[in-house]
C-alpha cells in the first residue's frame, strides 16, 4: 500500500488552522507545524506499512507557556520500542531524506514515546513564546 | 504540482505555483523538475515565493532536483518564506544551495 501523504497534508492543514486560532508567534507556529507534519509522515510511511486501516488521532493543547501534542496511532511499534536517535544527515552527502526525526527533536522541547498494547502514543511538547 | 517555467536571458526561472512542497507532492515535483531542466540552460532558479511550507520530503525532492541536473547545470533558490527558510537552515541544506532573498536579487547574478 502506498503511504497516504495526502491524508497527512489534510491533517497538517487542520492543525495549522487550529494553531492559528491561538495566535501563536510565527516561530512557535512553524515549529509545531513542521514537527507534527514530520511525525505524521513517519507514522504513515513506517508505522502503517503493511496496514490497511491505519488511524491517527491528534490532540493539540495550547497552554500559556507550552504547546502539547499527543499523536496516537494503531501502526507498527517503533523499532526497539524507542524513538529514533534523529542524527542529522551530513549536507555534503546531498541527502534526500533522513531529516524527519532530527527536525522533530530540534523543534520540540521534549518527546516521549510509549507503546500501549497495540497503540503508539507520541507526545511532543513545544515552547510557547510571549504573546505578541 | 504546478511548475511554471520561463527563460529570462541565460537563466531558466521555475516558479512553484503551490503553497506546499510536501510528501504528497514530492514525487510530482521531482518529475516536473526533471522535465523542465532536461533541455534547460546552465543556470536554473527555483522561485519559492508562493511556497509556505516544505517538509523533509519536499526538501529531499529539491535536493534530488539538483542532483538530477545535467553536467554543468546548477540550481539556485530564491524567495524562501520564513517556514521554508527555517527548514533549510535547521538541516544546514542552506549551505548546499545559493539562496537569494527574492527573484530580483537572484536575477542580478545574471547581469554580473
Amino acid at each position: 500500500m502506498e503511504p497516504d501523504f495526502l491524508a497527512v497534508r489534510n491533517i497538517s492543514l487542520k492543525i495549522d488552522d487550529h494553531l492559528a486560532t491561538h495566535r501563536l508567534c510565527p516561530d512557535d507556529q512553524q515549529n509545531c507545524s513542521i514537527a507534527l507534519t514530520e511525525a505524521l509522515n513517519n507514522i504513515v510511511e513506517h508505522g502503517f506499512a503493511d496496514l490497511e486501516n491505519g488511524e491517527i488521532r491528534v490532540a493539540v493543547t495550547v497552554c500559556t507557556s507550552a504547546i502539547c501534542a499527543v499523536l496516537t496511532d494503531n501502526g507498527r511499534a517503533m523499532p526497539g520500542f524507542q524513538l529514533p536517535e534523529g542524527a542529522a544527515p551530513d549536507p555534503a552527502d546531498l541527502p534526500e531524506g533522513g531529516f524527519g526525526w532530527f527536525m522533530i527533536k530540534s523543534l520540540s522541547l521534549s518527546q516521549t514515546y510509549e507503546r500501549c498494547g497495540e497503540v503508539n502514543v507520541l507526545t511532543l511538547k513545544f515552547s510557547r513564546g510571549p504573546v505578541n | 504540482m504546478d511548475l511554471q517555467s520561463e527563460q529570462l536571458g541565460e537563466t531558466l526561472v521555475i516558479r512553484v505555483n503551490a503553497s506546499r512542497v510536501d510528501a504528497a507532492a514530492a514525487i510530482q515535483f521531482k518529475d516536473g523538475m526533471r522535465e523542465l531542466t532536461r533541455e534547460g540552460p546552465e543556470r536554473c532558479v527555483l522561485d519559492l515565493g508562493q511556497v509556505d511550507f516544505v517538509d523533509s520530503s519536499g526538501l529531499g525532492a529539491i535536493v534530488a532536483s539538483m542532483k538530477q541536473l545535467n553536467d554543468g547545470q546548477k540550481l539556485d533558490l530564491a524567495a524562501l518564506k520564513p517556514a521554508v527558510d527555517k527548514v533549510f537552515r535547521l538541516t544546514r541544506m542552506d549551505t548546499i544551495f545559493a539562496i537569494y532573498t527574492d527573484m530580483a536579487t537572484a536575477m542580478t547574478y545574471d547581469a554580473g
